[in-house]
């Protein structure tokens, strides 16, 4: 009997399945890698601040040399988590991602009343008692993302503003 | 006894499928960088970035491309590769980057190598701004950068001679005007002034 036709076909099936596993995987990969280099330079258990990029740079792709980040990591499995901010004045923005890079929050300056940020990042199921009225993002992956990026215009400015961004604080609540 | 042993015909099977799979899930990611993007002169920018993406090829698009980036009411990113005739921006060439100021409440112009990361130089400088070029309170003015790997006279943006650049331009909080006219709204021109034959990028 022939076997060919039937190796034939694996090699179509089996190349449908990288194909479909590059595909869905790449992202969450990559994504892991830049989560992996932010925790360990301390995004992990506290807000992680970094200086306007330079040439050494090397976590994400394309940084923006105007811009200082603050970064914190969450995780939806050890609880909720509670971002706190003070708003400097000037350009900034705070973000949300989840592990698949899907941009999911942001809000600027702007849009929020006040000098001060509350937001409260959870799962839809999770119950956080003690936190009425704090606006609320729901995460759709237990691991991502929360980025703070504050524009710096010259060395001065960043000097002022800097204490300012310092203020923030990544708090994982308990349910 | 067949004449290619079984495990001949494995490691056929799944070197095939390594290649083939992943040829091709690369080849529908790039499509569709090409498919989700609006063009304006040399500027190209992605739709698909900062937006939660609606299919899995366009998702790993943004994670190469534009890992993290904000949505487009947030900010608008533009990139180009290309001269304003269509020419790769190469290191051992001179540009000129002229325009006028941009209608958003921040914007800015950066360079980058190759490898997507900022370019090393001496005179740590990596971008122009809308405040850097003193446009902050002249909402008509020219501006022009000069992009090169030798110092130039007034408004020096360095580059690599020997590789390929790209530029960003960020606005940041776009108006209306700009984000219901990504294709028409005029956006810097790129020139291409001169190039030397050392540090041709291969």
């Amino acid at each position: 009997m022939k076997t060919w036709p039937l190796w034939i076909a694996a090699a179509f099936v089996l190349a449908l399945a990288v194909h479909i596993l590059a595909t869905l995987l790449v992202p969450p990969a990559i994504m892991s890698v830049a989560m992996v280099r932010m925790a360990d330079s301390g995004a992990a258990d506290r807000v992680l601040h970094t200086p306007p990029p330079d040439a050494s740079a090397r976590t994400v792709v394309r940084p923006s040399p105007d811009l200082a980040y603050s970064i914190c990591l969450f995780d939806m499995s050890e609880g909720p988590l509670l971002v706190r901010a003070e708003v400097p004045e000037t350009y900034w923005s705070v973000s949300a991602f989840a592990h698949n890079t899907d941009n999911f929050f942001v809000v600027n300056d702007q849009q929020i009343r006040g000098d001060k940020l509350e937001l409260l990042i959870r799962r839809e199921e999770d119950e956080v008692s003690g936190y009425e009225g704090i606006p609320v993002s729901f995460a759709p992956s237990d691991q991502g993302v929360v980025l703070m990026r504050m524009l710096v215009t010259d060395r001065e400015s960043y000097l002022e503003l800097d204490p300012v961004r310092r203020e923030a604080t990544c708090e994982t609540l308990s349910r | 006894m067949s004449r290619f042993p079984t495990l001949f015909k494995l490691i056929g099977v799944v070197l095939f499928a390594l290649v083939v799979g992943a040829g091709s899930a690369w080849w529908m990611i790039l499509g569709a960088m090409q498919a989700s993007g609006v063009q304006n002169g040399p500027w190209y920018k992605s739709t698909a970035i900062g937006s939660a993406a609606s299919d899995p090829y366009t998702r790993a698009q943004i994670a190469f491309t534009g890992l993290l980036a904000l949505n487009k009411s947030e900010a608008v990113y533009f990139t180009a590769t290309e001269d304003s005739e269509g020419r790769r921006l190469q290191g051992h060439c001179s540009y000129e980057v002229t325009g006028r100021n941009l209608a958003a409440r921040w914007w800015s112009i950066t360079a980058y190598g190759s490898d997507y990361f900022l370019i090393e130089n001496d005179a740590d400088r990596y971008s122009y701004n809308v405040a850097s070029l003193g446009l902050r309170f002249a909402p008509i003015a020219k501006w022009r950068i000069n992009i090169s790997a030798e110092e130039q006279s007034s408004n020096w943006l360095p580059v690599k001679a020997n590789d390929f650049f790209s530029l960003t331009l960020r606005l940041y909080n776009p108006s209306p005007q700009i984000l219901g006219n990504l294709e028409g709204v005029g956006l810097p021109e790129i020139r291409r002034l001169s190039c030397t034959d050392e540090g041709a990028a291969p």
